[in-house]
């Protein structure tokens, strides 16, 4: 993985360009030009095929080499994709061409490249660095347009630009404007013979590589040293024909990534042999950037700057290009095809950058055509790509470049150029009636449009506020339309509601029902009713009550009677009062034997409760059993757990027995759960309870737990503490009422159960 | 005739409770409304009395450093009554709600869940046996008893072993006898729930008698 400096995105290892801002990626390797190995960075030669992959001598100029590098890593490389020099260099001869304005405006073709690069140096005001300086004081080394040999100067002023440098960000451009020829056709012998390669090594082809390590030791005084039978196979053997077609030659004349300026190689022949077609591609450089975008591919870029590079004739194949050429090696094509099309993406976003297209043309000698084409320019906030100036109208343009440059001027303003092996789509009809008319500026403004791309010129695709706008003000809503049968349905509901409720009947099912419900109340209350007062009346009638049933010996009662006769005078008794006034009847009839018991015994009762009628309760009772000075009501104390667990804290003294008065699960596990926690065996805890509490006390009255000593519950376990105490005609007179309910209960759940059988009402 | 007075009420009120046979009515509206009334009041005045006057306030007087805690914990739940500021009273809310889980879950530990599991241990030893009716049988109907009821609790239970014992149905099985078990028990309670209201309803009915009795002379 790649991450981009600029933003810090993740690329796949190998991008050149960074897949989200665009932004060059720092190379990773060194790319053999012969073979395409990539090679770690520092390789001298290739690790596949020992091919040199630097220049073969050092740069003098080190640390500016290392600047160099440095910056141009990170600093974006705009205008056409390949530029053909160094940023840095080409900033240098910027400042040399602003230093030698003379020579400049001698030329008028220099004059309006200067005005085109015009806005690039306003933008690029660091150009008077160090850097610069140097670069104006090594203009003075440049030679005079007399040392410019005859072909150069038909292509002076491009060729003057190209060298001295336009110093900004359209330098590559300018080189693609000037033709791969014009670019090699420069005062090398001049230059910095210690130039680095222009771009990272990977980025430069095969061929390019062949040719950019040329320097002054290698080229200049080598080339003499070429034999004849080398110079004569010079043009066949480097210039393999790649062009298919016109527009094939015309995408080498723009490579977008031409040899690098090698200062040290003369080519003083160069005038002679410069072909005419390819004086007429230097000369009408201008009208080349109207053309597609090239890309970049292995063999084009060598073959330019060879071309140019080498004394050579052009082939007959080469003149007649319709004559059958050697076709490009697919396979490199290929292999660059994904570079290329980044190229164009970033070529697209250059040219909207391009500063050339606000410069004033007046001072230019522009041709006719440019002049047309100006007048039906788009818009000036729709940028326009550098490379569709006109060219000088004493150039010769070829004929395919004529039709080439023809195309965009007609749709000039709409679009810019798309790249080669792109066609424009074909915008349906609909799509197009979206584009922004004359008359509708104000939609415009309020809906953007869309100002490049294929739906350039459509508006609305993005909204440009919410889509839901509030009214300015309110409107009332208009009245709604009635008719009459909505009235009349109305005025239907409205007498409804006015008229009073009337209580649904029942039906005959419901009515039996609530017959038989009560019923069963009415019988059942009778039954009990007759039960329990034939039991209570029958000695007051008869003379003796009916003896249902007698009191049991309970064990509980027995172990509780028991314990208490083993008491002692004076000792403290705690009783726990937790019932109410509503359990009072069936409680306190089991209470009172016991406490009369204990008071008997002589013991001290000491009376808590964890409810606040407890208290009531527990004075009640013991004002009908006890004097007061025999026992002392401790009082109310909130809470059940922590209650208990305070009292049982607080207390002075273990009591000698805890006797629990409770109709309730709780405070009975509370009582014995604290007593146990606290005092474990060393204090008997014994309960007399209600009924319903003998599920729940029965664990603790285990013989293994052993946390509950004693228990009676309810009015058996009062009539059985009774007998024993040898009193309680009361309490055995109630058990025989409870008896004789208990029977009549049972007798009313059979006949019940009988009349269900027979009448079948259940099975409703 | 101070001393009929109380009867006489209560008797009333008692007819007016068992009017309830024909339905709900006003008379027995009346005295449930009596009733809650007098116990909420009478409660209100015993925490007043006992708890206010007879505990804290003494308390508050004689070291008010330990005092104040509770003091600022009672005014905050005091505020439970505005609504605005209810959550402030869900501090000493807290602080109750904790205090008596705590005592609680000791308590049932060692109180209870302890005690209890070494009673069920217990029960099949000699000197245990001895202590119940049918010996071993009670013993036994003890400890399965036990076992089962707590199985019955069981929710999740392991698959089918690979030997072909099915941990799923033994767990079944005991929990169906431990159901029984727990039905029993609360058919047991039912009931003596059952013979603890009719107890009361005796009672109120002897009252009733007694009363009407006197009232006629005889």
């Amino acid at each position: 993985m790649i991450y981009c400096p600029n933003c810090g995105t993740s690329n796949r290892k190998g991008s050149r360009f960074c897949n989200e801002c665009g932004q060059p990626l720092p190379s990773t390797g060194v790319r053999c030009p012969m073979c395409g190995t990539v090679n770690p960075v520092g390789n001298v030669y290739c690790q596949a095929c020992n091919a040199r992959l630097t220049p073969a001598s050092e740069p003098e100029k080190e640390e500016n080499f290392e600047e160099q590098s440095e910056d141009r890593a990170t600093r974006a490389i705009k205008g056409l994709s390949l530029p053909t020099i160094p940023l840095d260099e080409t900033e240098q001869e910027d400042e040399k061409a602003s230093g030698e304005g003379d020579e400049r405006e001698a030329s008028p073709a220099a004059d309006w490249l200067d005005e085109l690069r015009g806005s690039a140096e306003q933008s690029t005001e660091d150009a008077e660095d160090d850097e610069a300086m140097e670069g104006v004081e090594d203009l003075d080394e440049q030679p005079a347009p007399a040392d410019i040999p005859d072909w150069l100067s038909d292509l002076g002023p491009i060729d003057q630009d190209t060298h001295l440098g336009s110093g900004s960000e359209d330098a590559p451009l300018e080189q693609a404007q000037e033709g791969g020829a014009a670019s090699e056709e420069t005062p090398h012998e001049e230059q910095p013979t210690e130039q680095p390669p222009p771009f990272p090594l990977d980025d430069i082809t095969p061929l390019e590589r062949e040719a950019t390590p040329a320097t002054e030791e290698e080229t200049g005084p080598e080339r003499a040293d070429i034999p004849e039978w080398l110079r004569d196979l010079g043009p066949v053997v480097e210039v393999p024909s790649p062009f298919t077609d016109d527009e094939d030659l015309g995408e080498e004349l723009f490579s977008e990534e031409p040899e690098p300026e090698q200062p040290g190689k003369e080519r003083p022949d160069l005038e002679e042999e410069t072909p005419e077609w390819l004086r007429d591609v230097g000369s009408s450089g201008e009208e080349k950037p109207e053309l597609p975008p090239s890309r970049p591919t292995a063999a084009d870029e060598p073959q330019t700057s060879e071309t140019v590079a080498t004394p050579i004739e052009i082939p007959d194949w080469l003149k007649d290009p319709e004559a059958g050429v050697p076709p490009r090696p697919p396979k490199e094509v290929e292999q660059e095809e994904p570079l290329a099309v980044e190229d164009d993406a970033e070529l697209e976003v250059d040219t909207e950058a391009a500063p050339s297209s606000e410069e004033p043309l007046e001072s230019l000698e522009i041709p006719s055509w440019l002049h047309e084409a100006e007048l039906e320019e788009s818009p000036p906030e729709e940028p326009m790509a550098p490379f569709t100036k006109a060219p000088p109208e004493d150039v010769e343009t070829p004929d395919w470049l004529t039709e080439l440059a023809a195309q965009p001027s007609e749709e000039e303003g709409e679009a810019a150029p798309f790249p080669s092996g792109l066609e424009r789509a074909d915008v349906p009809s609909w799509l197009q009636e979206m584009r922004a008319g004359e008359g509708e500026e104000e939609e415009a403004i309020a809906e953007p449009t869309e100002t490049e791309g294929l739906l350039k010129g459509l508006r609305g695709l993005i909204p440009a506020s919410s889509t839901v706008t509030p009214p300015a003000t309110y409107q009332r809503p208009s009245r709604a339309e009635t008719t009459e049968a909505s009235l009349a349905r109305a005025e239907l509901l409205q007498s409804l509601l006015a008229q009073p409720a009337v209580k649904p009947k029942r039906g005959i099912k419901e009515a039996r029902r609530d017959t038989a419900s009560l019923l069963e109340r009415w019988l059942v209350a009778i039954v009990l009713l007759f039960a329990v007062l034939g039991v209570l009346l029958a000695p007051r009638i008869v003379g003796r009550s009916p003896q249902l049933t007698e009191p049991a010996t309970n064990p509980g009662a027995s172990d509780l009677h028991r314990l208490v006769d083993d008491l002692q005078p004076a000792d403290d008794i705690l009783v726990v009062f937790d019932y109410g006034p509503a359990e009072a009847d069936e409680l306190s009839a089991v209470a009172r034997p016991v406490l009369q018991h204990i008071l008997s015994r002589g013991a001290v009762i000491s009376i808590v409760s964890t409810r606040p009628d407890g208290t009531l309760v527990a004075a009640a009772v013991m004002e009908q059993i006890a004097s007061p000075d025999q026992y002392t009501i401790v009082g109310y104390r909130p809470g059940i757990e922590t209650a208990v667990s305070q009292l049982l804290a607080t207390s002075d003294r273990t009591p000698e027995l805890l006797l629990l008065l409770t109709s309730r699960s709780m405070p009975l596990r509370a009582w014995i759960e604290q007593a146990s926690a606290r005092y474990g065996e060393a204090l008997p805890v014994v309960a007399a309870g209600s009924a319903a509490l003998e599920p729940v006390a029965a664990p603790y009255l285990d013989a293994g737990a052993g946390q509950l000593r004693a228990a009676v519950y309810g009015l058996p376990g009062a009539a059985s503490y009774q007998s024993l105490r040898g009193y309680g005609d009361d309490a055995a007179q109630r058990l025989n009422a409870l008896a004789a309910s208990h029977i009549a209960v049972v007798a009313v759940i059979v006949v019940g159960a009988v009349v269900h059988a027979f009448t079948g009402t259940g099975k409703e | 005739m101070v001393n009929l007075v109380g009867p006489v009420v209560g008797g009333v009120l008692t007819i007016f409770v068992l009017s309830y046979l024909v339905g709900d009515n006003p008379l027995y509206r009346l005295a449930l409304h009596i009733f809650v009334g007098i116990v909420v009041g009478y409660s209100v005045g015993i925490v007043v009395r006992e708890i206010l006057l007879g505990m804290a306030l003494p308390e508050l007087l004689s070291n008010p450093g330990l005092a104040i805690v509770p003091f600022v914990l009672g005014f905050l739940l005091l505020l439970k009554g505005f609504p605005k500021l209810a959550f402030v009273g869900n501090f000493s809310i807290a602080y109750l709600i904790g205090v008596g889980t705590a005592v609680a879950l000791g308590g049932a530990l060692l109180g209870t869940l302890g005690p209890q599991v070494e009673a069920t241990g217990q029960a099949l030893s000699g000197s245990s046996r001895t202590a119940f009716r049918f010996g071993l049988l009670d013993s036994l109907m003890v400890v399965i008893g036990t076992v089962c009821t707590l199985l019955a609790f069981t929710f999740t239970r392991p698959g089918s072993t690979a030997e072909g014992f099915s941990w799923q149905r033994a767990l079944d099985a005991a929990g169906w006898i431990g159901r029984v078990f727990l039905i029993c028990a609360f058919g047991l309670a039912f009931a003596g729930a059952i013979t603890a209201s009719l107890s009361i309803f005796i009672s109120r009915i002897q009252y009733v008698v007694d009363l009407a009795l006197r009232a006629v002379g005889l």
